[in-house]
């Protein structure tokens, strides 16, 4: 079972109506998007799809704050090529389409992994080696695995143990607490047990000769002080190889997310699958280094090839290569979300199989005018980047490559192939630039005679053929 | 009509009679009525000019009707105080509303004044005594509503006597209409001088009271000192005192207070109009739409705008749109929308004071556009005066639904009180409803209402009987099918029920009396002819049954009970092809004859026995199947409100539940019973190195001294901690001196208990000294392998014992030594269903007492599912004596997993026994792969047990196993997300 069309609506950074083919394969998805751009929103478009299963979710917290039309995400479904195609909606007012067993099961062998939960990584408490990874694993890595025997979460029974805790005399509660203590232990001891192994393995996809070590003593419940003690999941690794240098430095930060990555990746592992899999990752592989992001690719293709992967970055550098490597074998589809601004609303630009120029075309079919700017000058911005990239024209340094604006592109290519444009082309431009292709323009964008934009609409076709 | 001279204006008019008061007030036995005045309709309309119709409300108004009525000289045109009527058609009519005018004073007598020109409408009785006069009026209550909740307070008063009670000197107090109550002399002079004792009884318990408060009494002597100081106590709790009056003459001193609540809650007061209105409206258009903007502006100034500006705008708005207009006690409210198609109007009467009101609603619509859900005008009372003839918009108020839901008390909507109907009628067919949902506390209530409101009211007595006929209390039942029967002497149907309830009783002949009186009065009533045949059925006398279930057959062809019990009653002679037909045709139309016959003679062998017959194959075959479904409660937690907590889906999965099997109590070969008393534990229950002293003490000591488990002992599938972190000491043992024992055969035992002889005496109960307080003479039950379980606990927690322990209360046992049963017992679908069936207790935990186990639904099931069960059962059993399970040493917290999963896989089974389509339709199957498992038995397991254990938990627990798949995806089954939702 396979998601082949995402259909999202006025969701979180989604202003209007985006449309994401995934074909009758359900391929994975990788997608690269700026910040803001909309990526995070799809990594949790789909999230609460799977998690509105589970009731109580309502799609109203999510609405898209500049556009009232009601919003919704529509996920089209596939058991393989040959089957029909299902629809399925969630949204204000269909919620029980989510409720089907399959989106239950599903969400409960998900995996959702984002950025944000590795950056625990960054503040761990370490001294020679020893790493206590307590607090990432139960409260976020491990949080919502779900215990096969009790049907209860990591969270839930971690939950069961906080305090307000049971009063001294209450005999009855204290032993009913220190039993719960008791199961919290097992229940962690027994899922570590099985963590190590696997992600030992995984780990040893990232080509480190290491296995690790969860040492884990149980938790204690110090009446006296009504503390709970011993919050410790103590991490060490063992050597095989001696031959890494500095290796009382192993566990740095990138090292440390990728075995939390590991481990994340176990977690999903030792659960039964289900009949629709789903591994998002959003922004996870930032945290490590280039050289650990590739086997990343290896292990998603080893361990989760029958699960279908969304894959996200904000890392151009990075999107290229994974493109490149996943571009063979037709198994994944890459998309770029570019994110514009304008002083009334931010909204990403996404052309499903259209250049931005149709996009424009259409926007300015429907009167909405400043969808149809945006996009043209997302038109006009991406035919000047993608030229100077191909011929490798200079471009004004910057440290960050997203400062970038149009203005540097436009001048490297006046300046470095001046004949290329016709004089007349390069007025029309200008003209434009000021009056429409540019993120001020927005506001008087309405006061602009359709004319004028269907020109400006004309000239950037021009540009695009004469930058072919 | 008559003609002279009112009373207030002393003009010459057309006068009404107004302002009685019984002259037994004054005099003890005197009959009569102190006055007998006359005011005009001019000067008294004027203060009721808000209905531009003549509308006196006082009490004593009020009273007057009230005394016509009980004099019996009720007429048609009633007293214009309280009702009016139009020339076509009725009205609403008003509930009575306090006015202020009149509340003052009450005018007892007619007395000049000579002096001054101030007080020169000051009429008074002529007291002899002190008397004190108070009206309540507490949270804005309305009269009637007060009389209820004061009847209470008063046990002087008598509740079959109406408001109105005789005057009476022995007595504490009378009242009159309800809220007024005089105090004669004697216990106004107590109340003199105990306040606090009286504001404590009548006001403190409601600080939102209003009072008015009269206090009469001669001028001369001590009463009026004491008169003073009561006063003064009283005015300082007033927050505002609106009058302090003080009228004097030679013989009479009076003084009158009136106080009311946080004069700051009458802005409050208007926005709660506003509320109301609102409410009322989406109550009556709850589908409303393209009137948007009309709501707005009601809605704004409800919840954003200050109420004084909504007066103030609303006072200057006079379009047609939305209209406010008020007078000083009526508001009127109302609009227009969609260019006057539809239109709302809502009239308020306020008394003075902000906590009582009452309102009207009155829907407009345009008949030519025909608007959907309004094309006629409509008056909607809202508080209809109980022999109002408009009875057509009295809805149970369970269809409020907007209206009702938020309750005025819970600071949201403040509703009037007076949305309340006082309406016998209302209360008695609501009464019905609840008795036909099963109800029947709820339905014994609003009859005890009706009846309250309308004493005679014979229907509800009846109604009554009949739901205390179906709680089983027939005694109480009969009470009131006499009364009913007492008030209308034809009443068919309170015979026929009375026979009915008889019957219950097996007082045969009185009920065959009862039905045959019915059936004197209709001759053509089928039910009586039934019903007659019953108890002859019981009675053994069968032709008689016979031939009235004929009659009623005759009179009523479809009865198919008729044809059930006729074919019943056949049996018994013998006349096995008539009875067949009988019993087919009653089948066949719906009746569980199955049922009907087990109800009669328990089973098919107890009726051959006693007959002394052999029923023909065929018919023993359509009798001997098991009954459905014969669960005696079916529990429904209910809410004050009588709404059940549960929703929709939940009661149906409990009815699942309950049909997929038989009641627990059917499959135990003894009844659950409760474990022993001893009165006194320290006295009873020893340690080891007591049981060993007092054996070596005397050899017999052992014979008495048996091992013992108190209830804290006991957990989930094992009864006896073996771990050294507990805290209760082990191995307790009992001295069990059951009732007769020769005490002498046991001197160290006599010795021992001889140390406790006085506590032990202290005891109830007719034991001797040193008996135990209850002890089965039997110890079968407690030598036998059983089931034993706590009578606390957050889940079901049954233990299996075989080890002879004694059980100690409050912890009971099962006598079973089935371990299938032990496993379904301990799964989260009992735990699940009992926790929704039984009575809840101290937060997380559950009462567990054996009258609500023995109703625990058991699903049937194949042999093999149960010996699959009872395989894991035992496994578990095992598990639990190992120490690595008993350890908490986390090296080990995978057998403990073990234990969990094995249990979880029984969970998994038990549903697939309870639900078997639900989860089937999931494609969930747990009986079938673990069938194909081909679990050992204990027994047949050679060698280190434990680790052929482990490699079965390992094979099930591998993430590809079918099984594991489908206990992970278990809950995406709708039932089982149901039970298994911890939100």
């Amino acid at each position: 079972m396979r998601i082949t069309k995402i259909e999202i609506k006025n969701f979180r950074a989604f202003y209007g109506e985006y449309l994401i083919d995934l074909y009758k394969a359900g391929k994975n998805l990788l997608v690269y998007g700026e910040n803001g751009s909309g990526k995070t929103s799809l990594y949790l478009a789909l999230k609460s799809f799977l998690e509105s299963s589970e009731g109580g979710h309502q799609f109203k917290p999510y609405q898209n704050i500049f556009n009232s039309d009601d919003g919704y995400i529509k996920l089209h479904l596939r058991a393989d090529v040959q089957s029909e195609q299902d629809t399925y909606e969630w949204s204000e007012t269909v919620m029980d389409e989510t409720n089907e067993e399959l989106f239950i099961e599903a969400s409960r062998a998900k995996g959702f992994l984002d950025y944000k939960d590795l950056l625990e990584t960054h503040y761990l408490h370490r001294e020679n080696d020893v790493v206590n990874v307590f607090d990432l694993l139960v409260k976020t890595l491990l949080a919502n695995t779900i215990s096969r025997e009790t049907d209860r979460s990591l969270a839930e029974d971690w939950a069961s143990i906080q305090p307000p805790f049971p009063d001294q005399s209450a005999i009855d509660h204290i032993a009913a607490f220190e039993e719960q203590i008791a199961n919290f232990n097992d229940e962690l001891a027994n899922r570590l047990t099985d963590l190590q192994t696997k992600a030992s393995e995984i780990l040893g996809k990232f080509g480190y000769n290491v296995a690790f070590d969860l040492d884990f003593q149980g938790i204690t419940y110090n009446s006296d002080d009504k503390t709970l003690d011993n919050q410790e999941i103590l991490l060490t690794v063992k050597f095989f190889d001696r031959d890494i240098p500095e290796h009382h430095r192993f566990l740095n930060e990138a090292k440390l997310s990728a075995i939390a990555i590991a481990i994340y990746f176990s977690s999903i592992l030792l659960q039964p699958e289900s009949e629709l899999r789903i591994l998002a990752l959003d922004d996870v592989l930032i945290g490590l280094d280039m050289s650990n992001r590739l086997p990343v690719l290896d292990i998603l293709d080893e361990y989760f090839s029958d699960y279908q992967i969304f894959l996200t970055t904000y890392d151009k550098a990075w999107y290229e290569i994974v493109k490149q490597r996943t571009s063979h074998g037709g198994k994944w589809k890459a998309v770029e979300f570019y994110f514009r601004q304008t002083d009334e609303y931010e909204i990403p630009v996404y052309a499903e199989n259209k250049t931005y120029l149709d996009k424009a075309k259409e926007y300015l079919d429907a009167n909405d005018y400043k969808a149809c700017a945006i996009y043209l000058r997302t038109a006009f911005e991406i035919t000047i980047e993608e030229f100077c990239e191909a011929e490798g024209l200079q471009i004004r340094y910057h440290r960050d490559r997203n400062k970038l604006n149009s203005q540097d592109f436009w001048q490297a290519i006046n300046d470095q192939r001046p004949n290329l444009l016709t004089p007349s082309l390069i007025r029309d431009i200008e003209l434009y630039r000021s009056r429409i292709l540019n993120p001020l323009s927005h506001t008087t964008i309405a006061n602009i005679p359709k004319k004028e934009i269907e020109d400006a609409i004309e000239a950037v076709a021009c540009l695009e053929t004469a930058l072919q | 009509m008559i003609k002279g001279k009112c009373i207030y204006c002393k003009e010459e008019k057309d006068l009404n009679r107004e302002h009685a008061f019984p002259k037994s007030l004054l005099q003890k036995g005197a009959p009569g009525w102190v006055i007998d005045k006359h005011l005009c309709q001019t000067c008294n309309s004027d203060l009721a000019k808000v209905d531009g119709v003549l509308s006196r409300r006082s009490p004593l108004a009020y009273m007057w009707d009230r005394i016509q009525d009980g004099l019996g000289r009720q007429t048609k045109t009633r007293h214009s105080s309280i009702y009016h009527e139009k020339a076509s058609g009725s009205n609403p009519v008003r509930l009575f509303l306090p006015n202020p005018v009149y509340d003052d004073h009450i005018i007892l007598h007619d007395f000049k004044v000579e002096s001054g020109n101030t007080s020169a409408s000051v009429y008074s009785v002529r007291a002899l005594q002190p008397q004190i006069i108070l009206t309540l009026y507490s949270n804005g209550q309305t009269d009637r509503e007060i009389i209820a909740e004061n009847l209470e307070k008063f046990g002087a008063i008598d509740s079959d006597e109406d408001f109105i009670t005789n005057y009476d000197e022995q007595k504490d107090i009378y009242c009159i209409f309800g809220n007024t109550y005089i105090f004669p002399p004697k216990a106004s002079e107590r109340f003199f001088h105990r306040v606090a004792e009286f504001k404590s009884m009548f006001m403190n318990d409601s600080p939102n009271t209003r009072y008015a408060l009269y206090v009469l009494f001669p001028k001369e002597g001590r009463y009026q000192e004491a008169a003073n100081d009561f006063y003064d106590s009283f005015k300082g709790d007033a927050k505002e005192v609106i009058e302090a009056k003080q009228f004097q003459n030679p013989d009479v001193f009076t003084r009158s207070i009136q106080a009311v609540s946080d004069p700051k809650s009458i802005p409050d007061f208007f926005r709660a109009v506003a509320k109301t209105a609102f409410h009322c409206f989406l109550y009556h258009y709850p589908k409303f739409s393209g009137h948007e903007p009309i709501f707005a502006e009601i809605r704004d100034f409800i919840y954003t705008g200050t109420p004084n500006k909504f007066v103030a705008q609303c006072r200057n708005t006079e379009t047609a749109d939305l209209v406010y207009d008020s007078t000083e006690h009526l508001h009127i409210f109302y609009f227009f929308l969609q260019g006057n198609d539809i239109g709302c109007r809502i009239d308020f009467f306020t008394g003075l004071l902000p906590n009582q009101f009452s309102y009207e609603v009155t829907l407009a619509g345009n008949p030519e556009k025909s608007h959907p859900t309004c094309d006629r005008v409509e008056s909607v009372p809202f508080s209809v005066h109980p022999e109002s003839q408009i009875k057509k918009r009295i809805h149970p108020v369970t269809d409020l639904g907007v209206v009702r839901k938020p309750r005025w008390r819970d600071g949201g909507l403040w509703l009037p009180r007076s949305t309340r109907r006082n309406d016998a009628a209302f209360y008695n067919n609501r009464g019905i409803d609840y008795r036909k949902d099963a109800k029947l506390d709820l339905a014994i209530k609003d009859f005890d209402k009706a009846i309250e409101l309308n004493p005679e009211f014979a229907e509800a007595y009846n109604n009554r009987g009949n739901a205390y006929d179906n709680k089983g209390d027939f005694d109480k039942a009969i009470v009131n099918f006499n009364t009913a029967i007492k008030f209308k002497s034809d009443f068919v149907e309170a015979y026929v029920n009375r026979g009915v309830a008889y019957g219950k009783r097996d007082e045969f002949n009185k009920a065959i009396n009862d039905f045959t009186t019915a059936i004197d009065l209709d001759p053509s009533h089928a039910g009586a002819y039934f019903n007659r045949g019953n108890p002859y059925l019981l009675k053994g006398d069968f032709e008689r049954a016979i031939e009235n279930y004929d009659t009623a057959i005759k009179l009523n062809p479809d009865d198919a009970q008729s044809y059930c019990h006729r074919g019943l009653a056949r049996l018994n002679l013998k006349e096995w092809d008539k009875a067949e037909v009988d019993l087919t045709a009653a089948k066949n139309n719906g009746v569980d004859i199955i049922a009907a016959f087990h109800n009669l003679y328990r089973d098919v062998a107890t009726f051959e026995r006693r007959n002394n017959v052999k029923l023909p194959k065929d018919i023993v075959e359509m009798l001997r199947q098991y009954p459905v479904n014969s669960f005696t409660t079916t529990q429904r937690v209910l809410t004050a409100d009588g709404e059940t907590q549960e929703s929709y889906a939940v009661l149906e999965l409990l009815e699942k539940f309950r049909n997929t099997g038989r009641p627990l109590s059917e499959y135990l070969n003894g009844k659950s019973s409760r474990g022993i008393t001893t009165g006194c534990n320290e006295a009873f229950i020893v340690e080891q190195t007591t049981r060993d002293a007092l054996i070596a003490e005397h050899p017999s000591s052992a014979d008495v001294l048996k091992p013992f488990l108190m209830a804290r002992d006991i957990q989930r599938w094992r009864v006896k901690p073996t771990d050294e972190s507990r805290r209760e000491p082990q191995n307790k043992w009992l001295i069990f001196t059951h009732r007769g024992i020769d005490i002498n055969a046991y001197p160290a035992i006599k010795k021992h208990l001889g140390k406790y002889q006085d506590a032990l005496e202290k005891r109830s109960g007719k034991q001797e000294w040193y008996e135990l307080q209850t002890a089965p003479t039997d110890t079968t039950r407690f030598t036998q392998p059983k089931c034993i379980y706590a009578d606390m606990a957050s889940e079901t927690a049954f233990a299996f014992d075989d080890e002879g322990y004694y059980v100690g209360s409050p912890a009971s046992l099962l006598p079973t030594s089935e371990l299938w049963l032990l496993g379904v017992l301990n799964t989260k679908a009992v735990s699940w269903f009992y926790a929704r069936t039984a009575p809840q207790i101290r937060g997380p935990f559950l009462k567990f007492v054996p009258r609500y186990v023995s109703q625990i639904p058991i699903p049937d099931m194949e042999p093999e599912q149960k010996a699959l069960i009872h395989k894991l059962v035992e496994y578990i059993l095992y598990l639990k004596k190992q120490p690595t399970v008993n350890s908490r040493d986390l090296k080990y917290a995978r057998d403990r997993v073990m234990v969990g999963y094995f249990n979880r896989i029984i969970d998994g089974m038990v549903y697939e026994a309870y639900l078997p389509d639900s989860l089937h339709k999931g494609n969930k199957h747990f009986f079938q792969p673990l069938l194909d498992e081909q679990l050992p038995q204990l027994e047949e397991i050679q060698g280190d047990k434990m680790s052929v254990f482990r490699d079965i938990f390992e094979r099930l627990y591998e993430k590809t196993h079918p099984v594991a798949v489908d206990l992970f995806f278990m809950s995406s089954v709708k039932p089982i997300r149901i039970i298994e939702s911890r939100t």
